[in-house]
């Protein structure tokens, strides 16, 4: 029944939707064809107006050329001709509004006629006799031909005018008609919607009406605590009510159950997808029943090694085209199925191994004044040791400690710039003081070199951490003097352009070769040569320098030539927090 | 032919320390500081002991080390290793190389006399 019923409704919705849908085309329809009306209407008051503007310029060009006829004076020939122009232009105006209608055009082309031959046979005869003799131009006027030909225009105007006056009567006719038709369309429109409405709804009431009251029957038996046996729609209304709100608490029970799980469920592909691992779940089949994004990213073949391998792992996995190492490790995941887990370990195993480097080479440079020092020291202690051996092993000692002090603070300072903690003390200073401080310091402790300030403007204001630049340019000059074994002289220099100050450090010493310069402040790096002669040193120092001219925003650089020597340079953005806009040397 | 002892190591305080702490053998003591210094000095004659630094300039203290080993006028040359290359592997590729005996640096400067003195009178 209830199948029968809901095709029934349909059927009267449709009967109503068609019948307002060709309601709605017809007023649509009629409303186009009353604008259309309206706008012909339109056009017919512009052709009307027009005309109207030939006529009153036709009679200003007359005027004007009687005025000037009589007075004889220059300056009314300017309203003639401006009226003639006017005339032109209304004509032409007219024309292209008449274009679509061939019996207002040859009454359009009547007026133009006779408008040329007003022009040709009275205007420009009057206004050359007036030119050439003013009293017989007034006798031409006085003839009244003048008057007679515009009368004539006119009338011709006026039978264009009362053409089109009786075009617009009709256009606005037919929009007064559309007006009236679609009235009657929203009245027939209402009327025919609400009967339709009328009919569905009776024929609603009578098939649902007859349902509705045996459903109050039964809700009346089921609805508890009740044993009247009025029929009415109160029982079926609040039973409805009550199975309503048992459905909506189901509802929202259900819900909130359906919410969490899809929330969950959401929150964990969240974390399966931005996972940067690699992770596959396979079935006791070795099937893959589920991978992550990761997966495609890891190298052909990886993870088919990986789903492979035995045991939890981890284990490590290098893929032998590309070296990418990664780590593999496997866990069982419910019944008879394996998570397997593969996470690239490359970049961290690099960093270890040069953590590692590190490690063993700054061990190894601690090792080297460690034995000197614990060598020497034991020497010392032998009772058949002469003064003078016992003399130069303690200035030994002396110096290797020195040496091994310096190289546990370079390695600190590093370690502090690796970590981030260089806290740089900025302070606005003279860089030239400066410079002739640390040439001063290094010149003492080098006798046998010609250690001095070169060219530095004074005074040459920097913003910067005093202290570490007092270190940086200390370690330039003690590394010129280092490598400068044959005592040539050291200078160093310092000038501003661009907000950035450059710190030079020039020597005539051993220099260094192409392929060693670039590396030459890397951390332990010593060049052949240097070692080659025997000179010491930590590796540390140059490293250090860039590290802390780069803590300041600057950056170093080195020219050299083997055997002539070398320029080290460091350069510093002169105001702190202009880093970056140092322009590229 | 006088028994001399040729110590390589790119060190100079080491080598003065190296030569100081061998002094009391009573033998010649010749010194080099890289490796084709040490090459012309086993070129002039072969010494009764080789104290050789692993980490030196020119070319790696295993490399000559192998070149040593396999150098027939050199055969049977005991080689003392010094380094302060800590790892095992190093020490045990030296080992393998034919070093006679490995010390770490620090190293006590009687413990290396001994050594040296054992492996002279062993050869």
């Amino acid at each position: 029944m209830l199948r029968g019923l809901s095709r029934r409704i349909l059927l009267a919705a449709a009967a109503l939707g068609v019948v307002t849908a060709l309601m709605v085309t017809l007023l649509y329809l009629e409303a186009r064809a009353q604008r259309a009306a309206l706008r012909d209407a339109d056009h017919s008051t512009q052709v009307i107006a027009t005309a109207a503007d030939l006529e009153r310029d036709i009679l200003d060009l007359e005027a004007g050329e009687q005025d000037f006829a009589v007075s004889g004076q220059a300056r009314f020939l300017e309203p003639v001709s401006a009226a003639q122009r006017a005339s032109a232009g209304d004509l032409r105006r007219l024309r292209a509004l008449l274009v679509d209608s061939p019996a207002q055009l040859a009454r359009l082309a009547r007026i133009d006629r006779a408008y040329r031959t007003y022009l040709g046979d009275w205007v420009e005869p009057v206004l050359e006799q007036a030119r050439r003799d003013r009293e017989a131009a007034i006798r031409l006027i006085a003839t009244g031909q003048g008057a007679l030909r515009v009368d004539g225009l006119q009338t011709e105007i006026d039978r264009l005018v009362d053409a089109e006056t009786s075009v617009r009567a009709t256009s606005l006719e037919g929009a007064d008609d559309a007006s009236r038709f679609l009235t009657w369309l929203v009245v027939a429109a209402v009327l025919s919607s609400v009967l339709l409405a009328l009919g569905t709804g009776l024929y609603l009431t009578r098939a649902v009406g007859g349902p509705v009251m045996r459903l109050a029957a039964a809700a009346r038996r089921l609805a508890p605590g009740d044993g009247g046996d009025t029929e009415d729609l109160d029982h079926l209304a609040r039973a409805v009510d009550v199975t309503a709100q048992r459905v909506r608490a189901t509802e929202d029970a259900l819900r909130v159950t359906t919410g969490r799980a899809e929330a969950g469920e959401r929150l964990a592909q969240a974390a399966l997808d931005a996972n940067p691992a690699a992770i596959l779940l396979a079935g006791a089949d070795g099937a893959v029943l589920l991978r992550n994004p990761a997966v495609a990213s890891l190298p052909p073949g990886l993870a088919e090694r990986a789903l492979a391998m035995d045991g939890e792992g981890p284990d490590e996995v290098e893929d032998p085209g590309s070296g990418r190492v990664f780590w593999r490790s496997a866990r069982p995941a419910g019944e008879d199925r394996r998570l397997v887990v593969v996470r690239e370990v490359t970049t961290e195993l690099a960093a270890e191994r040069l953590k590692q480097e590190l490690v063993s080479t700054a061990s190894h440079e601690l090792r080297t004044p460690l034995a000197a020092v614990l060598g020497f020291s034991e020497l010392l202690l032998r009772d058949d040791l002469g003064d003078e051996a016992r003399r130069r092993y303690a200035r030994t000692i002396h110096r290797e400690a020195g040496r091994l002090s310096e190289l546990v603070g370079d390695l600190l300072d590093l370690d502090r710039i690796d970590r981030g903690r260089l806290d740089l003390e900025v302070e606005r200073f003279d860089l030239a003081q400066l410079l002739d401080d640390a040439a001063a310091v290094c010149a003492a402790r080098s006798p046998g070199h010609d250690v001095a300030v070169g060219e530095v403007p004074r005074p040459l204001w920097l913003e910067a951490d005093r202290a570490r630049t007092d270190q940086v340019v200390a370690n330039l000059l003690s590394n010129a003097v280092k490598y400068s074994p044959g005592g040539g002289p050291v200078r160093v220099a310092a000038a501003e352009r661009d907000g950035t100050v450059r710190i030079t450090v020039t020597d005539r010493g051993l220099g260094i070769p192409a392929e060693e310069l670039p590396r030459i402040f890397e951390r332990f790096f010593r060049g052949e040569s240097r070692e080659v002669r025997g000179i010491g040193g930590s590796g540390l120092g140059l490293a250090l320098c860039a590290e802390i001219v780069r803590a300041h925003g600057g950056r170093v650089g080195a020219e050299s030539t083997p055997g002539e020597g070398t320029s080290v340079w460091a350069e510093l953005p002169a105001a702190a927090g202009t880093a970056g806009t140092v322009p590229a040397a | 032919m006088e028994r001399t002892i040729l110590i390589v190591d790119d060190d100079p305080a080491l080598l003065e320390l190296a030569a100081a702490a061998l002094e009391p053998l009573g033998c010649p003591v010749r010194t080099a500081a890289d490796a084709a210094s040490a090459l012309d000095a086993l070129g002039d004659g072969r010494p009764a002991l080789l104290v050789l630094d692993l980490r030196l300039p020119g070319m790696p203290g295993l490399e000559l080390l192998e070149r040593v080993s396999r150098t027939p006028s050199l055969t049977g040359l005991p080689v003392l290793v010094v380094t302060a290359w800590a790892q095992r592997e190093m020490l045990d590729r030296a080992r393998a190389l034919g070093a006679a005996a490995v010390m770490t640096k620090p190293y006590s400067p009687a413990e290396l006399r001994d050594t040296a003195a054992a492996l002279m009178d062993g050869a």
